[in-house]
């Protein structure tokens, strides 16, 4: 893993359109990428009432605790969870080796239609994170200085 | 693993405050928590037990402006001290970049304290991490007992690896020396940061 990473404008960018995308396909509410660690990269959709942060670290934490599950009974690792509520579903998936996407949706579309188009966004996002994830050290940016 | 975003002009870091059960970790993040002025706050995440015991971790976003033409965004977190909750105390160490050992200073918990500093540095070796490499400082919390260890003698046991670190005396149930020590630390962090950076441009 990196020590640091460095997002651009022109990724952000991209990160952020293929998410909508895939909420106008899946017909999905909200949609979020984070890391592993609960880092938040992008929040797209619905997000009124909605703490993204907190979903983040929460779902990052349930992810890891699962995968160490996984582990303890020997299996690889899960790359899917699902949590069915009353009106509204969570989606947890892997994105690559290191990210993941939160997708939540309401029971006017389906878990079939989310998987596919989450299975396929993971694929984009995982091309564009490989890049970021492997910049050398080097940053594009000056020096910043650190206020007193 | 500190991130730099150009497009939203954030940096984050995370900062996890480690240390035996019950040496006060949870109870840094709320007073810093109750310290935020109310339209700054966001909600303190705690997952804990009915005892109020961490059983994986609390987690308290902060923002500040520590450098210029970015907003710096400190995550805080806190892993369980119990001995028995090292698996998910490790998960929490995933990515970090900078620690607060908070220390109890009651005498009879001084192999508690050296233990849990071990089992720090275990953990971080799984994550190929070395302590010469991670900003962290020391907090001799629980002044206020008593039967408070010397500060001299927690050095002694604690503060030796080859790099001396900062060690802060606290009284995290008033507040005494909790920001004192989150300073320390965030700047420790952030200049190690911003100097890997420049370091990199020069090459
Ligand atoms: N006397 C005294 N008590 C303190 C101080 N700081 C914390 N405590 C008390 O110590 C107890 C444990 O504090 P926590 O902050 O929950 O401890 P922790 O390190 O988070 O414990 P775990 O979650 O089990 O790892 C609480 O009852 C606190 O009120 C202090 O400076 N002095
Ligand atoms: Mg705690």
């Amino acid at each position: 893993m990196p020590r640091h990473r460095f997002i651009t404008l022109e990724e952000q960018k991209q990160i952020d359109e293929l998410l909508r995308e895939l909420l106008k396909n899946s017909d999905a509410k909200t949609a979020l990428l984070l890391d592993q660690g609960g880092f938040l990269m992008s929040v797209q959709g619905f997000t009124e009432h909605l703490d993204p942060q907190t979903i983040a670290v929460l779902a990052a934490g349930s992810f890891a605790t699962t995968r160490e599950l996984a582990k303890l009974i020997g299996e690889e690792g899960f790359t899917v969870m699902f949590h069915q509520g009353r009106r509204d579903n969570i989606h947890i998936s892997a994105v690559g080796k290191d990210a993941l996407m939160v997708i939540i949706f309401e029971n006017t579309t389906t878990i079939g239609m989310v998987r596919l188009f989450a299975r396929d966004t993971a694929k984009k996002l995982d091309a564009i994170l490989d890049v970021i994830n492997n910049r050398k050290a080097q940053s594009p940016m000056g020096n910043i200085p650190v206020q007193q | 693993m500190s991130t730099v975003n150009f497009a939203t002009r954030e940096i984050t870091c995370k900062i996890v405050y480690y240390g035996p059960g019950l040496s006060g970790k949870t109870t840094n993040l709320l007073f810093i928590h109750k310290k935020i002025p109310a339209k700054h706050r966001s909600d303190m995440v705690s997952l804990a037990t009915d005892g109020d015991r961490t059983l994986f971790f609390d987690f308290l976003p902060l923002v500040t402006h520590a450098v210029k033409g970015f907003t710096t965004k400190f995550q805080l977190y806190t892993v369980p001290g119990q001995v028995f909750y090292n698996a998910t105390r490790k998960l929490v160490l995933q990515g970090v970049d900078g620690i607060v050992f908070v220390a109890d200073s009651a005498w009879n918990r001084m192999n508690d304290n050296h233990e849990s500093f071990i089992n720090m540095k275990e953990n971080l070796e799984d994550y190929e991490v070395t302590l010469e490499e991670i900003p962290y400082v020391l907090q001799f919390n629980k002044r206020d007992l008593p039967d408070a260890a010397p500060v001299d003698y927690m050095n002694n046991l604690l503060n030796r690896e080859k790099q001396r670190v900062p060690g802060f005396e606290s009284i995290a149930v008033r507040g005494t020396g909790v920001f004192e020590t989150l300073n320390a630390i965030s700047r420790m962090v952030l200049v190690k940061l911003i100097n890997e950076l420049s370091a990199n441009k020069e090459n």
